[in-house]
């Protein structure tokens, strides 16, 4: 037995010995050892010193290599997990309580509900108007607080549609009619992002037709407007770019400037020597550092915020003085300012839109089918339709949506009857208004352009003092603790809820009694990272006869003269 | 007067019909001169036979096999990054003679009178050099409905895709592209005459922000209708899928949150959550190992910097993924959610409709409880032939974001059409509309899933995804072999969908197939039979039998004639599949 084992044993010794003496020779005898042989031979002959030092370098990159796998090893060992024993970390998990995933009601700072904020949280959210009925020009309403007793037939003056083709006598039933045909022969949805056979040839010609409608080399559309400028203007910057952007732009912007990861600076509203400050600093810093970035002036034609319009004559000036390129927002103003719709270039008398290097639009305002449009040239046209997310990966618009928009460019282009009356209906407004309120005392102001379509109407800051104790600096304090707080979750909405009840209570819930229909501006106060006040909205539209202005400049000076009375609350 | 403006209102529309076109833009195509019969089978096929039907079961929480990708062979591996070698270093090559001799060509990725490119030459590398050279396979300009046919225009390639022209003429291809998952994709039918019913009662014309006055009657209807659907207590629709994640997690997520996301989640998804400011920790692709232990991780270590306690972990997947056809896996994601004290977001863009035996998502699927996850969402652009999305949650929460979202602040309302679509498709699927009818289509699309995929693993070819996914992935790892599939199968009528990298891992280009309730089985016939002849050309079948399509492990190499008669039977038995 014992024999046999060493037996085994010799026998498995010269296998070894023979597989190690056949793998020696392989290595004596292999053509690449020779050679590296060979190399250290002649290199040790010709140069001693070179074979210290090629030893001394391979010593050291070996120091090297030990060292940092030991780092790593180190780094790994210091997660608290592996300190930790599975009976401590149930301990841990036993007494982490996260948060809710949303607080369900507005709670303040400490996480505690303020019942007074509660109250005002749901009546907000009951006072929410629901569209019952559209009757041509009028509406039908009711509201979550009281659902039985619905507002018949008000006047409409609460909607970006300044336009309100659909319900022009001449063109409602062409509109319609083209609607269901093209819904007869292509159905609702397109199925499909843009790059996979979602684009359809409506898609297509309407690109080429608001490309030609507003002057630029191309056009590519998007699903959504909101969702549009915060794709595009990521997709062309990166960490270095500059973006000089008005401190009052809407949240889309605001979005798109947080994800676009350039460095930002913000200027006075409309305030172009403090543009011209910042384009002069960035463009000396960008000369001495003798890098080229990409750099833009970001504004928006009509600001969603105020109503007021953009200097776009200085700006451009501006912008070819400095090197800059101008994205512009015309989300509010593509078909109601100028003298065809053709937006804010046609308001300042420009032939094209040349001047301007991405325009951004909306297709759910004045055109009111939905969807958001970006114009400019064709080379930046080309790098979106792979690079800009929102195009990318989403869905594109169902089809009526372009063939119906199509059909509202050939409309303006060869009959601007429309507009002309909008902006007649503007003035008038705008100055029946203007000459009503003084009138009345109003303390509520229009903080809108004149030939704005939309109209704004804000607290004057002396009211606002004496009904609510608060001014617009405690306002905006309160506002920038907790926005430098980062506690994003928990924002107390008090500074304006309150003044937003006042405003609903006295003005609005009164102008539905007078049959006319108006809303509070739409905020999500903590997404905004720039001051802003409640206000409320009045627009304008084409289809308003001089009697309705008339009729409703007077009930809103009327009600506005009421609640400007008021002395306490 | 009102008769002569709808006359005038005809003569217009008769117009755009002969509307007349150059030959670089696009043309509008008049509709196909068929018969009503014609139509609706070329939209949506007539089932052959009561047995090309299968109705999904319900897992009852039985979780989800870990998935066996089947490894593409070294063979395979060095030819794709010998190609990816070559179409780079060519690329290269030829930048720097056209720098040098063309530098027109270059005008838009160089600076001009002091002012930046708007991609620099490397930035657009990969654009001009690698996809504009495949570009006559994407963007496909169609027509009309994209049903079981969809009416492709066609085009002429110029200077490597340079730029396009339109001859005019179209051609007729199989459907294998679209998301029209139950086939709602319909311009005649149940669903389109609700929706020209309600263009006449209610404005197409949308009325602002939701919150101004945008929300109509139909829109509560509609919210009503979907939240029961997905067994929420409310929800809330907005106008654009992707919209609708990249605007929804800045709502209530700060900096103070974690974001635990599946590596392979959708570009919204991670728009949103950066949006917000969050920490995000990606874990590998369903790997529930690596989830658990990256949550004791993150719990224990806290905040980085401060080691505070995170605020609250949000875990973010996609119900099923749309480029692996892979599903997340509930049962145990629900699991590890109520344990470690976490959130659950499921994104169903994909499975709403098209999973589960009623079409309720990959809650039904499973067979979870739907108050076990925290946010359902989902999007109607897929299954139910329409636009926007959903955010399903408990009522409190969408009370809350009813006044926070940025969307209903900010962004146009769903319009009439679209909310109309999603009413009556939704009513068919629940049975209440045109009874039968739901039931129909959610068994043929489990069908033609399961007939298709199965096909496909016996041919020889690597396919991904569970049984039931409507995603059929097929695996072409070689990127040129992309545009030669696609090509090829566009010469066969077929219309197919290509995907690569930046969507995929830059290894693993793939070919797309989105299988529809529209299709009928001899449609999958003719299907597999093309690609079994492509397969063979470019030398496709490489699958090692692990992945699926074989039962005893050996690679499957079946003949196109037995595929065919053996699999419409076999399909329905889950022994077939890896699930």
């Amino acid at each position: 037995m014992m024999n046999s084992i060493s037996n085994n044993y010799t026998e498995a010794d010269s296998v070894v010995n023979k597989y190690i003496n056949h793998g020696l020779l392989l290595v004596k005898n292999n053509y690449l050892t020779i050679i590296i042989l060979d190399y250290i031979k002649k290199s040790h002959q010709n140069d001693p010193y070179r074979t210290l030092v090629e030893v001394i370098v391979a010593v050291i990159g070996l120091y090297y290599i030990i060292r940092n796998s030991k780092k790593n090893s180190n780094s790994k060992t210091l997660r608290v997990i592996d300190n930790l024993s599975p009976k401590e970390f149930d301990t841990l998990l036993q007494e982490w309580e996260p948060k809710p995933l949303v607080d369900a009601l507005p709670t303040d700072s400490n996480g505690k509900y303020q019942e007074k904020l509660v109250e005002l949280f749901q009546w907000k959210l009951k006072k929410q108007p629901i569209v019952t009925k559209f009757n041509d020009d009028k509406i039908s309403i009711i509201t979550n607080e009281d659902p039985s007793s619905e507002k018949k037939d008000l006047f409409n003056l609460s909607h970006y549609n300044f336009l309100k083709l659909f319900n022009n006598n001449k063109y409602k039933h062409r509109l319609n009619d083209l609607t269901r045909k093209i819904i007869k022969n292509c159905g609702v949805g397109s199925c499909g992002p843009a790059g996979f056979y979602g684009n359809e040839d409506l898609h297509y010609n309407l690109e080429y037709d608001m490309a030609k409608f507003l002057g630029t080399e191309r056009c590519v559309l998007y699903g959504q407007d909101f969702a549009t400028i915060s794709s595009v203007l990521a997709t062309f910057n990166k960490r270095g770019d500059i973006i000089i952007a008005d401190k009052l732009c809407n949240v889309a912007i605001q979005n798109a400037l947080q994800l676009s990861r350039a460095t930002v600076y913000y200027y006075d509203h409309n305030d172009m020597e403090d543009l011209e400050r910042y384009l002069e600093m960035v463009f000396e810093d960008e000369k001495a550092d003798g890098v080229l970035h990409r750099r833009y002036i970001v504004t928006e034609a009509i600001f969603q915020h105020n109503g007021q319009i953009c200097n776009l004559d200085k700006i451009v000036e501006l912008k070819n003085k400095y090197k800059f390129r101008l994205f512009i927002d015309e989300t509010l103003s593509i078909g109601a300012l100028g003298n065809t719709g053709r937006g804010i270039t046609e308001f300042y008398g420009y032939k094209d839109r040349s001047q301007v290097d991405i325009t951004v639009g909306s297709l759910g305002n004045s055109f009111s089918v939905g969807g958001g449009f970006v114009a400019g040239d064709a080379i930046m046209s080309f790098f979106q339709r792979i690079g800009s997310n929102a195009y990318c990966f989403s869905a594109s618009l169902p089809p009526y949506c372009c063939g119906v928009a199509s059909d509202i460019i050939k409309i303006l282009d060869s009959d601007n009857s429309s507009i002309i009356q909008l902006n007649k209906n503007t003035q008038l407004f705008n100055e029946l208004l203007t000459k009503k309120l003084k009138t009345v005392k109003s303390h509520f102001i229009v903080t809108s352009n004149e030939k704005s379509p939309m109209i704004v109407l804000k607290m004057s800051d002396k009211f606002r003092t004496k009904l609510f104790n608060s001014s617009v600096l405690t306002i905006y304090e309160d506002m920038h603790q907790q926005q430098t707080k980062q506690n994003k979750v928990v924002i107390v909405q008090e500074p304006f809820l309150l003044e937003e009840k006042f405003i609903q209570e006295e003005i609005v819930d009164k102008l539905i009694d007078e049959k006319i229909m108006i809303g509070l501006q739409p905020y999500s106060l903590q997404h905004e990272s720039l001051p802003l006040l409640p206000g409320f909205v009045v627009s304008v539209d084409a289809n308003m006869s001089t009697d309705d202005i008339e009729y409703i400049t007077d009930k809103l000076c009327l009600v506005i003269g009421e609640a400007s009375k008021k002395k306490s609350i | 007067m009102h008769n002569v403006l709808v006359d005038e209102t005809k003569a217009y529309i008769n117009e755009i019909d002969s509307v007349s076109y150059t030959q670089d833009q696009v043309p509008l195509l008049p509709p196909l001169n068929t018969t009503l019969a014609e139509k609706r089978e070329l939209e949506y096929g007539t089932l052959t036979n009561k047995k090309y039907l299968v109705r999904q079961k319900s897992r009852n929480l039985q979780p989800l096999k870990p998935i066996k990708f089947d490894p593409p062979g070294i063979l395979i591996s060095v030819i794709t990054y010998l190609n990816y070698l070559i179409i780079i270093t060519l690329g290269h090559v030829h930048d720097y003679i056209d720098y040098y001799f063309n530098r027109d060509k270059f005008r838009g990725i160089l600076e001009q009178n002091g002012i930046a490119p708007w991609f620099t030459k490397f930035e657009s590398f990969f654009i001009r050099r690698m996809k504009q050279r495949i570009d006559d396979c994407f963007s496909r300009p169609t027509t009309g409905v994209p049903g079981r046919f969809i009416r492709c225009i066609e085009r002429v390639s110029h200077n490597m895709n340079e730029y396009f022209t339109y001859p005019g003429t179209e051609q007729l291809c199989l459907n294998l592209s679209s998301y029209n998952y139950l086939g709602f994709a319909q311009s005649e039918g149940v669903c389109t005459e609700y929706v020209i019913n309600n263009i006449d009662e209610w404005s197409v014309a949308n009325n602002g922000p939701r919150n101004l006055l945008g929300t109509t009657k139909l829109h509560v209807e509609t919210e009503r209708l979907v939240a029961g659907f997905v067994g929420k207590q409310d929800c809330i629709i907005t106008s654009m899928g992707y919209s609708t994640n990249a605007n929804f997690f800045n709502s209530f997520l700060n900096k103070n949150c974690l974001v635990i996301s599946d590596e392979l989640n959708h570009a919204s998804i991670r728009t949103g959550v950066r949006l917000s400011g969050a920490s995000v920790k990606p874990f590998k692709h369903n790997d529930m190992k690596a989830l658990e232990k990256l949550l004791r991780e993150q719990i224990s270590e806290g905040q980085p910097k401060t080691h505070k306690p995170w605020d609250k972990i949000l875990i973010c997947v996609e119900g099923l993924f749309s480029m692996e056809g892979t599903m997340c896996n509930l049962p145990e994601l629900v699991k590890l959610k109520y344990k470690y004290k976490c959130y659950l977001y499921v994104d169903e863009a994909h499975s709403i409709g098209a999973m589960g035996p009623t079409g309720r998502g990959v809650c039904e699927y499973f067979g979870v409880d739907p108050n076990d996850v925290d946010v359902l969402m989902g999007t109607f652009t897929k299954s139910f032939g329409a636009a926007g999305g959903y955010v399903a949650a408990d009522r409190d929460l969408i009370n809350r974001l009813r006044l926070d979202l940025t969307t209903q602040n900010y962004s146009e309302p769903s319009p009439t059409p679209v909310l109309s679509q999603i009413y009556s498709s939704m009513k068919i699927i629940m049975g209440d509309l045109n009874p039968g009818d739901g039931l129909e289509r959610l068994s043929r699309i489990t069908f033609n899933s399961r007939y298709l995929r199965l096909g496909l693993q016996r041919l020889g070819f690597i396919v991904y995804g569970i049984a039931d996914s409507p995603v059929v992935p097929l695996l072409l790892y070689s990127p040129s072999k992309m545009p030669a599939f696609s090509r090829l199968m566009l010469e066969r009528n077929i219309a197919v969908v290509i995907v690569a990298y930046p969507a995929t891992p830059l290894t693993e280009s793939r070919v797309r197939f989105c299988v529809s309730a529209s299709l009928i089985k001899e449609d999958i016939d003719y299907v597999l039979r093309h690609v079994d002849e492509v397969g063979d050309m470019l030398f496709l079948k490489t699958s090692s039998g692990i992945g699926g399509g074989s039962l005893d492990g050996k690679p499957p190499r079946w003949n196109i004639e037995d595929v065919i008669a053996k699999t419409p039977e076999d399909c329905k038995d889950d022994k077939y599949f890896i699930i």
